[in-house]
């Protein structure tokens, strides 16, 4: 009988870890989520990339920032689990979150939203291998056999993925940073990829397909799901805590634009004048500029 | 060393050309080739169609049979075609002469179907341990194809759209509403110009309308197909073919919506409907059986009953 326990325990052991290995183990960067839910965060502004461990699988959350960083995270994948990464959802198109699909597909089937594939065909740039092996001569290592990988699956709007006992709802956030970008709710652990609609004191590089009223309406539904832990695109896990913080700091940016505009003000002058002292201490303060560009905009359509 | 080189590329050269144009007939009994790469089975007249669809990065496969005897037969054949794995089966319904041989294939197959696809399976009685084991009883062969069986849900479901990229090949799925089951779905090859319907369409054979079925979203679906213009068309269950299929199925629906809709105007009952209604051009089809719960859907669309 005693003997049966231990069969039973020992057959369990290698699945029990892995929902509670703990994040430094899996290297520095690495943060522990939810049991199984891993994210990997090197500092405030770089990409994040995560993993999802199921008994069917993993599913990975972007390919991170350079193939140096999604080799690191191979390697936790191999300390988590001996299962094959099934599904790698992108949150968004650009090569900072997609450049290491070569790492992980095959056998990975890549999805995210319409559009994806042809934005990243359009955007591709074939300097970029060279320009990355150029850092270092760890990241030449990392980059051989780079080539681009676009998503299998291309959804419209929402999308379910099944693995094991997990679930994962894709929802299209429309005109908030990318072509396409894509937010992944687990319902069940209450745990958000927020795509880079928000990230961590950071001004985000706003391009010009990208509307405040649609990444606020983003934002808006995102917080409606009431997650417990929401992962930005960039920067270490957080909470709803940064759905406020960018809602205020854009409505904020729209009342002043909105404002300098009625008095006649130009694009040119607002760019010169308008200042948010309230968010001096966030990273990025250079895209300021876009952000005005942006907000205008959307105050003049 | 270079008789060797040479042996072996004749051998990977002559795989290669076995893979993208194997006679159907090189596969067994039951195959219809397609296109280069694209082999419909079904097991017998109007029984579920399964398809390979061969792509470089591994195979896609469009329900998997009416049975798992059929499924075995089917993943020989994929065998004789190529060493790739099935990546991807796409239901086109989630009834279980459609899906019940996923477990041959899944893992590492990922299953696709449209939302409602898993619900329709969790409500469906067609799936319990007694049919189960009612279907095992066939024959001892049937009782073997069934070894390791289990029961897959669709990892991915999409809603409305979606669009498959394997290889060199697109597949783009339709959502059709209403049509046939909880979770219909129409597969578009936009660069072989293939078709698969799901069971929207039948070949000269009466669908069998449950009640959800609505014949106006039914005739939608058929306009939205008919305008991709495809080549060839695979119906759900029954030959593969050509536009025809869709025209005469369209033909038929408009008849049956106007002989209805005249009866239900001239004060007839659904009873008398049943009773006195013909549809010409119909009198060879199979399935007659089912043209009363046809009539009682085109009851449905012309009254809003």
């Amino acid at each position: 009988m005693r003997f049966r326990w231990l069969t039973v325990f020992a057959a369990l052991f290698p699945f029990l870890s892995v929902n509670s290995l703990p994040a430094q183990d899996l290297g520095p960067g690495f943060h522990k989520v939810k049991d199984g839910i891993y994210v990997y965060a090197p500092d405030q502004t770089t990409t994040t990339c995560s993993i999802v461990v199921t008994q069917e699988g993993v599913v990975m959350i972007d390919s991170c920032n350079n193939p140096l960083d999604s080799r690191k995270m191979l390697a936790a994948v191999k300390k988590v689990t001996d299962k094959p990464i099934r599904f790698l959802i992108d949150t968004e198109t650009h090569n900072d979150h997609t450049g290491g699909h070569f790492l992980f597909s095959p056998p990975a089937t890549i999805i995210n939203h319409e559009g994806a594939g042809e934005a990243m065909r359009k955007d591709f740039d074939p300097k970029r291998v060279e320009t990355l092996a150029a850092r270092s001569p760890e990241m030449r290592e990392a980059v051989q056999g780079y080539k681009m990988i676009a998503p299998h699956i291309e959804y419209k709007n929402k999308m379910t993925i099944n693995l094991g006992e997990r679930t994962f709802e894709l929802i299209y956030l429309k005109n908030v940073h990318s072509e396409a970008d894509t937010a992944i709710w687990l319902p069940k652990e209450r745990v958000l990829f927020a795509a880079s609609a928000a990230n961590v004191r950071w001004m985000i590089n706003l391009r010009p397909h990208v509307t405040i009223p649609d990444i606020l309406a983003g934002l808006k539904l995102m917080r409606s799901l009431n997650p417990e832990v929401v992962v930005p695109g960039h920067g270490p896990p957080s909470t709803t805590k940064i759905f406020d913080e960018y809602e205020g700091f854009y409505t904020l940016l729209l009342k002043r634009v909105g404002d300098m505009a009625r008095q006649g003000k130009s694009l040119e002058e607002i760019k010169k004048e308008l200042k948010m002292p309230e968010y001096a201490d966030w990273a990025g303060q250079d895209r300021l500029g876009v952000n005005i560009d942006v907000a205008y905009k959307s105050v003049k359509n | 060393m270079n008789l060797k080189l040479s042996s072996a590329i004749f051998f990977l050269a002559s795989l290669l050309a076995f893979a993208a144009y194997a006679p159907a007939q090189d596969l067994g009994p039951h195959y219809t080739k397609i296109k280069d790469g694209i082999y419909v089975y079904a097991g017998a007249l109007n029984e579920a169609n399964s398809t390979i669809i061969l792509t470089q990065d591994g195979v896609v496969l469009i329900d998997t049979g009416q049975s798992p005897k059929d499924t075995h037969i089917v993943a020989a054949a994929i065998k004789k075609l190529t060493a790739q794995p099935v990546r991807f089966i796409i239901h086109t319904e989630p009834h279980p002469d459609h899906i019940m041989g996923d477990f041959v294939y899944s893992p590492p197959a990922i299953v696709i179907a449209h939302k409602g696809a898993t619900e329709s399976v969790k409500q469906s009685d067609s799936f319990t341990p007694e049919r189960i084991e009612k279907q095992m009883s066939e024959s001892a062969e049937m009782r073997g194809a069934f070894k390791g069986f289990r029961l897959i849900t669709p990892h991915i479901e999409y809603r409305d759209r979606m669009t498959l990229n394997v290889g060199e090949r697109t597949f783009e799925l339709y959502y059709l509403k209403n049509v046939h089951s909880e979770a219909d779905t129409a597969i578009w090859l936009p660069k072989e110009r293939v078709l698969f319907t799901a069971a929207s369409v039948g070949v000269k054979r009466f669908g069998n309308h449950r009640t959800l079925v609505s014949i106006p979203d039914t005739m939608s679906a058929i306009k939205m197909m008919r305008a991709l213009n495809p080549e060839a068309v695979i119906p759900g269950h029954g030959v593969p073919g050509s536009v025809k299929i869709l025209d005469d199925m369209g033909r038929y629906y408009n008849l049956l919506m106007e002989g209805v809709g005249a009866m239900v105007k001239a004060g007839k009952s659904l009873d008398e409907i049943k009773k006195e209604l013909k549809i010409p051009g119909t009198e060879d089809w199979e399935g007659k059986d089912r043209f009363p719960n046809n009539i009682e859907a085109a009851y449905r669309g012309v009254t809003g009953k």
